[in-house]
């Protein structure tokens, strides 16, 4: 009969701690605003850092990506931010120039129009 | 009897994610300004509470942190870019002064309170006293 008491030659190996990730999508809130000049697009994406914010055009649809990371004790929370626009009429903008800031929790775009699409003022000549 | 919690623990839980309370949160009721809606989420810890505020657009300097009683109140500003001669297509963001109290528990050490604003983040913590944490109370065999 087998003494149940006794411990085992091996000890068992406890559970070692995984570091766990979960990630989340989010929609960022936009505001969009259209001068004479450009077109201004901003998101709110609290927590994401420079470096991990990406914008990108692709055939008249402009993609904002943000993660924001968080996380203690090995458990990390990711936030992926993601929002894609339809621009309306794209030769109406300027793709290659679009300027990209990130400040604040805040992606800023401004999408410089054509030359064409701009607003032309005509002088009038009083005869 | 005591309440030793704060009343918003109960809101915010380590389970409960707090990204889904953001959806929910701005899900519903857009009308409703900025004060009133900021998300907070508050994750006690075994060491204190961690108070987290999402501030996009929010200048730092803006923010100021003040604890008077146990209650530790949070006020910050977003105001709006300026932006002339144009139309605002859409907005979704809203702008104005955001304040939030909360209110202390007694174990927590508000003389040691901490912040740091970061990327639109604000991150509070408050430590417990050092008298309310675990102490691992040694057993002296003779």
């Amino acid at each position: 009969m087998t003494n149940e008491a006794t411990t085992p030659s091996t000890p068992t190996p406890t559970a070692t701690q995984v570091p766990a990730e979960r990630v989340f999508r989010r929609t960022p809130e936009i505001e969009i605003f259209e001068d004479e000049q450009a077109l201004w697009v901003s998101a709110d994406v609290p927590g994401v850092a420079g470096g991990d914010a990406e914008v990108s055009i692709d055939d008249g649809v402009l993609t904002l990506r943000g993660r924001a990371r968080r996380g203690s004790n090995g458990n990390t929370i990711v936030t992926e931010f993601v929002r894609q626009l339809t621009l309306r009429e794209p030769g109406r903008y300027n793709a290659e120039q679009v300027n990209a800031v990130l400040r604040n929790g805040v992606l800023e775009l401004r999408i410089p129009k054509a030359e064409r699409a701009k607003r032309r003022h005509i002088p009038v000549t009083v005869n | 009897m005591l309440v030793r919690s704060h009343p918003f623990a109960n809101f915010f839980t380590l389970e409960r994610d707090f990204d889904r309370i953001v959806e929910r949160t701005f899900g519903f009721n857009r009308a409703v300004p900025a004060s009133a809606v900021a998300p907070v989420a508050v994750t006690p810890d075994a060491d204190g509470v961690t108070v987290r505020a999402e501030l996009p657009g929010v200048d730092p300097a803006s923010i100021t942190l003040a604890v008077e009683n146990q209650v530790l109140t949070i006020s910050a500003e977003r105001c709006a870019e300026k932006r002339e001669n144009g139309l605002p297509q859409l907005q979704e963001r809203r702008y104005g002064t955001f304040t939030q109290a909360l209110r202390l528990a007694d174990d927590l050490d508000a003389a040691a309170i901490t912040a740091k604003a970061e990327h639109g983040v604000l991150t509070v913590r408050i430590p417990k006293r050092a008298e309310a944490k675990p102490r691992q109370i040694e057993v002296k065999v003779s």
